[in-house]
């Protein structure tokens, strides 16, 4: 677990493209600016979607990062 | 990935390419030799000479997609809906890339009179415009809930994830009952009776006046202009996805190339058993074609439960193909990962399934076959269609976001 505690955590293994940046996008809208999300996705896609969104909302991606059964998970913070 | 890997990806695509040159290279000799003196024997002997190297070919050039598929991400359903949900338009560029490519060499092959683009279904259909703009629409919401458009959920299923898998089987069953089914008959009975009288969909025949060379020109310039214009820190600028895009569009190029040139070399051996080149039976066997999925999963679930009576054929041999690509590519990079879906997905997954197995055998064509083989036609009806997959696939996106923000 890194340094960065979560103040929320989405949980999108299993989801297929879109539904992890629809419920990223749900979650940053969510939490107050500064608070910080954490995405979890197994979608290959992913990789560049939900740092796409990220960027084209103006948030900040802390880390990326992989995890083993494919997994990747993403911590946000919300600018 | 480590090098030994990276090394033995490589030599499986090259391998491929070459193999496929070489029956390209076999097949046109079929096409320009004097088969004056053959025997009966000898043209049997050709002819399944040529269908084994069409088969083949279709098999690796679905390998090759698959992997290209599998390794960049590439894929047309976020190409079209990520105009609303990311708003980043990256995907977008790399299928404006696979056309930038296909275009101009479907074009080529066909002016320089190897593929007769003309007697392509997308060339000589009638043009069935509800069909296209509802087949269109309809598929369009289901690759979007679905998680990826026909082929995309062939790789996904290939790389280990089952929800993929429940979209294909679903995919199947609806474009099989659309095709041969209960479905079938709104299609036949109401949707395709609409028709406007054209005597071909080639979009150059509408503007007689313009040179072909101005129209393409035209296109390739729209093209450019929009794949230049990416911002400057977007992930569209690395190598990965300009290069993703053209070899699909390439693979499109080939694909045609190779179906074409069976198209003239089966009629040239076997003189005696076709009319003429509008002759039914040689154009539902041989009829020039490039890759497309809407019959194709279906084709090859049918050629796999019957078997008596079925013959493998192009599409069904690049269904084969994609699903081998994308499970060795997996394989070699280490990305081969079984993952199931919450149920949430797994719902999603069925309705986008059959959507998008209707709104596919609807519109004659997914967005492979419509959106690439089609365009690469610059047939009306591919247009048309695929204006639509992209409009169904933003109203599905929009829908999806809708529900899911008023989830609790």
């Amino acid at each position: 677990m890194a340094s960065i505690m979560a103040d929320k955590v989405v949980d999108c293994r299993g989801l297929n493209c879109p539904m992890p940046v629809v419920k990223t996008k749900k979650a940053l809208g969510e939490v107050t600016p500064g608070q910080v999300i954490e995405v979890t996705a197994t979608d290959p896609g992913s990789k560049s979607d939900i740092p796409a969104l990220v960027k084209n909302m103006g948030s900040e991606m802390i880390e990326t990062r992989d995890e083993q059964g494919g997994a990747i998970v993403f911590l946000i913070r919300k600018k | 990935m480590s090098k030994g890997r990276r090394v033995l990806g490589s030599a499986l695509v090259l391998g491929a390419v070459i193999w496929i040159a070489y029956y390209i290279i076999k097949i046109k000799g079929y096409a320009s030799m004097d088969a004056s003196g053959l025997s009966d024997g000898q043209v049997t002997a050709i002819k399944k000479s040529i269908q084994a190297a069409v088969v083949v070919s279709g098999f690796l050039l679905g390998g090759l997609l698959g992997a290209v598929v599998q390794r960049s991400k590439f894929c047309i359903a976020a190409a079209c809906h990520n105009v609303v949900t990311t708003r980043d338009l990256t995907q977008t560029r790399a299928y404006a890339m696979a056309l930038f490519v296909a275009i101009p060499l479907t074009q080529l092959l066909y002016r320089a009179g190897i593929v007769d683009i003309s007697r392509s279904i997308y060339i000589s259909s009638s043009f069935t415009w509800l069909s296209y703009i509802a087949g269109g629409f309809i598929f369009g919401v289901g690759i979007v809930y679905a998680g990826g458009c026909a082929s995309r959920i062939l790789v996904r299923a290939g790389e280990g994830n089952l929800g993929g898998l429940v979209s294909v089987l679903a995919f199947i069953f609806s474009s099989g009952a659309t095709l041969w089914g209960i479905t079938a008959m709104v299609r036949v009975d109401y949707l395709d009776k609409l028709t406007l009288n054209m005597k071909s969909q080639y979009l150059p025949n509408i503007f007689s006046n313009v040179p072909l060379w101005v129209i393409v020109l035209i296109i390739e310039a729209v093209l450019l202009i929009f794949m230049l214009r990416s911002p400057k820190d977007s992930e569209w600028r690395s190598l990965k996805w300009p290069l993703a895009g053209a070899s699909i569009g390439l693979i499109i190029a080939l694909a045609w190339w190779i179906n074409g040139l069976a198209f003239k070399a089966v009629p040239n051996v076997d003189s005696f058993s076709f009319s003429g080149l509008d002759d039914p039976t040689l154009l539902q066997a041989w009829g020039p074609k490039s890759l497309t999925f809407a019959l194709a999963d279906a084709q090859t679930f049918r050629y796999i439960i019957l078997w008596t009576g079925e013959t493998i054929n192009f599409a069904v041999a690049t269904v084969f193909g994609v699903i081998a690509g994308s499970l060795i590519s997996a394989l070699i990079s280490g990305t081969f990962n079984w993952v199931a879906p919450p149920l949430q997905q797994f719902k999603y997954n069925l309705i986008g399934g059959l959507l998008m197995g209707f709104g596919a055998v609807l519109a004659m064509g997914c967005n492979i076959g419509q959106g690439l083989s089609g365009i690469s036609t610059l047939s009306i009806g591919s247009f048309l269609t695929m204006s639509f997959i992209f409009a169904g696939a933003i109203a599905g996106a929009k829908f999806m976001t809708w529900r899911i923000m008023r989830e609790a």
